[in-house]
């Protein structure tokens, strides 16, 4: 059903289309015009997402602490930008990461519909003034010889201005049309006065914007018209106002598939542009009075509309935005409410999700808490089947005695469990992984993305050698056996204390952290085993303990030596530093296995 | 030479720095890493005195710290070595 009224819109656009090619020639090229300019702002958006390199969501990352500086950052972020969309996106993506709380996520977006404003500024100021079509065609020639450069710079570069000189190029098409249009038509006929003048233009304005997809498209258009007089001033009012409606209606689509927080953002997003409007139109006589006190002030002539809409559109936003941010923590508590947090599945992904986009940052951070996610499941997993509990282990000052005497029987089923939160969780973070690794992002980060896909793999790499090992831990300690028994215990102490390191290692704070200490808790797992070999050697020959049982031991203490090898990679690969530059370092200190050989063979 | 796989390691390092597809380490930055091992050693040898059951253990632990420590100076060193003798070249 969906399919058809998605279908049955598309030609309906097409069909309208084709009726007023065949009423002006005119129209063409204004629809070509909208049309270049909608390509324009497409390819400055990639282009700047390039060059920036990330620049954004750095910045982004340090301007969140407050609501000012969030709204600080939406302002200017989408005032260079010119793209509204490409900053919530970011918002929406840092949000679900978790890297900013909901109160910044809204700052931006109030931030962000301020900045926008900007743009009616940019087309009446300069757009209509100049022509800009002279300055479009070297932006093109230079644009398109940088985009096909191998620098992900200059290629971003080399975009911004293809896209620059897109954008106008499509302006200077509109205004001609809409010059070469006047002569022929004259649309002030369709002008609509009063209240229904304001909704009507308004709903125009809004449906503008939600079939272009962008509110810039709509403003270029009314105030185009505006400039040609095809446009009643009050009517191009209503319309920057519909536009702002029109917006939201974008978000609220894009958010259907998004999770809690993109559809709170969505939800804030729509609730704060509704005020908007509302109290525009409500308000729209003392407003005009005061966009034409304003005027007058900066000296914008009384004929010139074009820039007195500007005022208007800036006017009404931050008529929101005085309305909306004191109510700020009421809107906070009625988001949270209406959109409830989904409880925590210890099964179901928490962090990854189709939101994050295609940023680094909220990728790597997204995919690091779901690898800890699968690491704490995996922790609780191989704890049980040995008969132990990760929380007994934690609070115990010596662990070799609450591995002596955690005997009772845990009746874990492994392969039960392993079904439950290991195998759909380790799935997810794959998937996750090949899906992103197939975006174009830098060296390191890549690099980074595949390690903690593999630092989940070796996660799952233990649970597999310990259920190999479950049974007969299971036997030889719920029932006191007399050596054997002391000999798995031994394995169960070994295996312990390397959980409750990788614990402590999880719980210190990443500054103080290092991936490298792990090398650590390898030579220790070496002379254990060393130990463990010799006590058997004695064991057999004073024949205190059975060929049987031994044979039975070494196979298990080989399980434990891959479980225990595999969570010391997991947990090496996880905790690398968060800082890239650090990061690369401990890649190249990290010791490997041949040099490990080596060594040992030295001494 | 000594640690023989991490010069390897860096010069492969140094190669994809200079086709711009690595991040370039200074001396200084390997300080950070070595004084976050010196703290983790420090940490080690107090535990030494507090777990005496575990110094056996610890010892191995410490040694294996020590060797990183190692490597990580002569990484900085190295760095150094090359900083300066870029300077010089200028």
């Amino acid at each position: 059903m969906k399919q058809y009224a998605s279908l049955f819109q598309l030609g309906l656009i097409l069909g309208l289309l084709l009726l007023a090619f065949w009423l002006s020639s005119d129209f063409q090229q204004i629809a070509a015009g909208i049309a270049l300019f909608l390509l324009g702002m497409m390819l400055l958006e990639d282009g700047l997402k390039a060059l920036g390199g990330g620049l954004l969501e750095r910045l982004l990352a340090a301007s969140t602490g407050s609501l000012p500086r969030a709204m600080g950052f939406g302002i200017i972020a989408t005032s260079v930008t010119q793209s509204s969309s490409l900053v919530s996106v970011i918002a929406i993506s840092f949000l679900s990461a978790g890297l900013i709380s909901l109160a910044a996520g809204i700052g931006i977006i109030f931030g962000a519909n301020l900045g926008t404003t900007t743009g009616a500024w940019l087309i009446a100021g300069v757009g209509l003034r100049v022509d800009i079509a002279v300055y479009a065609m070297p932006m093109l020639a230079f644009g398109a010889v940088l985009m096909f450069q191998r620098s992900a710079a200059l290629k971003g570069a080399g975009l911004a201005l293809l896209g620059i000189g897109l954008v106008f190029l499509g302006i200077a098409f509109i205004k001609d049309g809409f010059d070469a249009f006047s002569a022929r038509f004259d649309l002030t006929r369709l002008a609509l006065g009063g209240i229904l003048g304001l909704v009507i233009y308004t709903l125009v304005g809004a449906a503008a914007t939600v079939v272009m997809q962008s509110s810039h498209a709509t403003m270029l258009l009314v105030i185009t018209a505006l400039a040609t007089g095809q446009i009643s001033y009050e009517n191009a009012l209503a319309v920057a106002i519909g536009a702002n409606i029109g917006t939201t209606v974008t978000a609220l689509i894009g958010a259907a598939q998004a999770n809690y927080q993109g559809k709170r953002l969505a939800l804030g997003h729509l609730i704060f542009n509704s005020v908007t409007a509302l109290a525009a139109l409500s308000l729209i006589v003392p407003l005009r009075i005061l966009v034409d006190g304003i005027s007058d002030l900066v000296g914008i002539g009384a004929e010139d509309f074009a820039l007195r809409l500007a005022v208007f559109h800036t006017l009404f936003n931050l008529l929101g935005i005085a309305l909306m941010v004191p109510q700020m923590p009421r809107l906070l508590t009625y988001l949270e409410r209406r959109i409830a947090t989904p409880s925590p599945s210890v099964s179901m992904p928490r962090f990854i999700n189709a939101d994050l986009g295609a940023f680094p940052v909220t990728l790597l951070t997204a995919m690091k808490n779901e690898v800890r996610h699968l690491a704490r499941n995996t922790s609780n997993l191989v704890a049980e089947a040995l008969n132990l509990r990760l929380e007994d282990l934690m609070a115990s000052k010596d662990l070799r005695l609450t591995v002596e005497r955690s005997r009772d029987a845990i009746g874990l089923n492994v392969e039960q469990r392993y079904e439950e939160k290991i195998k759909g969780l380790h799935s997810a973070i794959v998937e996750f992984a090949a899906q992103k690794s197939a975006l174009s992002m830098p060296r390191t980060a890549a690099l980074r993305l595949q390690e903690l896909r593999d630092s989940a793999n070796a996660l799952v790499r233990a649970v597999k050698a310990v259920k190999h090992l479950h049974e007969n831990a299971r036997r030889f300690t719920e029932q006191a056996n007399g050596e054997v028994s002391l000999l798995y215990d031994r394995i169960r102490q070994s295996i312990a204390q390397i959980l409750v390191e990788i614990e402590m290692l999880d719980q210190t704070e990443p500054e103080q952290r290092s991936a490298l200490s792990i090398e650590e808790e390898r030579r220790a797992l070496r002379f254990e085993d060393q130990k463990v070999s010799e006590t058997l050697e004695r064991l057999l020959q004073t024949r205190k303990i059975s060929a049987a049982n031994a044979t039975s031991f070494l196979n298990d203490a080989r399980y434990a030596q891959e479980a225990m090898t595999a969570l010391l990679d997991a947990a090496e690969l996880l905790y690398r530093d968060d800082d890239q530059t650090l990061a690369e370092i401990e890649r190249l200190l990290t010791m490997e296995d041949e040099e490990t050989d080596q060594k040992e063979r030295v001494s | 030479m000594p640690f023989e796989k991490l010069n390897s390691k860096l010069e492969r390092h140094l190669t994809l720095l200079a086709k711009g597809s690595s991040r370039k380490i200074k001396a200084t930055d390997v300080g950070k890493i070595i004084a976050k091992l010196e703290k983790r050693r420090a940490k080690l040898l107090d535990e030494v005195a507090t777990a005496p059951h575990k110094t056996e253990r610890l010892a191995h632990k410490i040694d294996a710290a020590d060797e990183m420590l190692g490597r990580a100076r002569w990484l900085q060193k190295q760095l150094q070595n090359d900083a300066g003798s870029e300077a010089s070249k200028d």
